[in-house]
């Protein structure tokens, strides 16, 4: 693919909108011009800020609803349940989780064809994160169809990278906690993406156990070169 | 579709920037899509079924209240926001930075940009809603991006660091 890469391309390879191989060609050329790896990064930063700015109206405004599921529950049982049901072929019925987790069609071909998933978090929306978080527990989880653990690589680039800083006790504790029962689970940060934060004044801390590559994108395309399945958060 | 409430709104909002009217917009659309449910073939479109009305009801204030009789025409047409001070004034800098940045794109765009990054709808999904080719979808949220990339540029830690041509007027 030695074709010029228009605007529009770039934009649907952001919204994840190519398809497998289109998108492992673009990858590649992206991975490999630092310009292009910069346009990127500045479109997916740009789509988290008109996100982060037009948050859904409160519930004042909204209709009311009947208590949710996790507010009833709590997060733990919901993991109790994640963990118990573990790969079987049906998944839970998520009710108002569907949202945050792996839809079940697209885990059940994540288990059917490979076995190795890599995770990528641009946002540092809170809300974003906890999805990211949620999805990387849900892939460390399931099994594939021969019964093996899936190898899953949560990989933050942009504000992303919020989620792997030191600072935040709560977050710090989930993801240690994550770290020990899921040996199948590695933590990356961008280091392109600290390097622009700590530009702009921020004090770049992560947590213990996180790997730092040179740019996610190159990390993505690598990935992508060795068979490994892409999901976008 | 009670459920889709807060998210229609969220998205009228954010392309007519005027509570009252996003809130009439929603109820609109809401009560068109209880009497053609029927219609509806795909419950798990659902959502998408109802931006798109959300979309007509829209289309149909744009024309009552201008001189607009093709909706084509929307994509380069400009509607001067119109946010309360007050309100204004509690969000930061840089949220009302993207709001307004937002609110100031052509229409069509502003639908495009919104449907995309606020929905997370598919480019087909958008064309589905809009009743516009995808590839219309495309060029109007390369050119939204591009503009708000500009607008925004101080906000943006990711920033393009190549050299910038200086804007002569």
């Amino acid at each position: 693919m030695n074709r010029e890469i228009s605007d529009e391309l770039l934009n649907a390879f952001a919204d994840n909108e190519l398809d497998g191989t289109e998108k492992a060609e673009l990858l590649e050329r992206i991975a490999a011009d630092a310009g292009l790896r910069a346009k990127v990064c500045e479109t997916w930063h740009l789509k988290e800020l008109v996100r982060s700015a037009h948050p859904l109206p409160g519930k004042n405004r909204g209709a009311k609803r009947k208590p949710r599921f996790r507010d009833r529950f709590g997060l733990p049982l919901a993991a109790c349940l994640l963990l118990a049901i573990g790969g079987g072929s049906g998944w839970l019925a998520h009710d108002e989780y569907d949202e945050l987790w792996i839809p079940a069609p697209q885990l059940k071909t994540i288990q059917a064809q490979g076995n190795r998933v890599i995770l990528h978090l641009v946002s540092g929306d809170a809300a974003e994160i906890e999805k990211a978080l949620r999805q990387a527990e849900q892939l460390a989880t399931v099994r594939d169809k021969a019964g093996g653990i899936v190898q899953v690589e949560l990989v933050a680039n942009g504000n992303g990278i919020r989620m792997l800083q030191a600072g935040n006790a709560q977050l710090a504790a989930r993801l240690a906690t994550m770290r020990q029962q899921h040996d199948n689970l590695r933590l990356v940060a961008c280091n392109e993406a600290m390097d622009r934060l700590r530009e702009r004044g921020v004090d770049v801390t992560l947590l213990p156990n996180v790997d730092v590559v040179p740019s996610a994108i190159e990390e993505i395309a690598t990935r992508l070169n060795q068979g490994w399945r892409y999901l976008q958060v | 579709m009670e459920e889709s409430r807060p998210r229609l709104w969220r998205l009228a909002h954010s392309w007519c920037r005027n509570r009252s009217l996003a809130d009439d917009l929603v109820q609109d659309a809401l009560t068109k899509a209880l009497k053609s449910h029927s219609q509806l073939r795909d419950e798990d479109s659902l959502h998408a079924w109802l931006c798109g009305i959300l979309a007509h009801c829209w289309h149909d204030h744009l024309r009552s209240h201008r001189d607009m009789d093709d909706v084509a025409e929307i994509d380069e047409y400009h509607l001067v926001a119109a946010g309360t001070p007050e309100a204004d004034c509690l969000q930061s800098e840089v949220v009302r930075s993207v709001r307004q940045a937002v609110a100031a794109l052509p229409v069509g765009q502003r639908e495009v940009v919104t449907l995309v990054d606020l929905e997370e709808f598919s480019y087909a999904e958008v064309a589905a809603v809009l009743e516009i080719p995808i590839g219309t979808v495309m060029s109007r949220l390369s050119r939204a991006r591009n503009t708000l990339k500009e607008s925004l540029r101080e906000h943006n830690a990711c920033g393009v660091t190549t050299p910038r041509i200086a804007r002569v007027k």
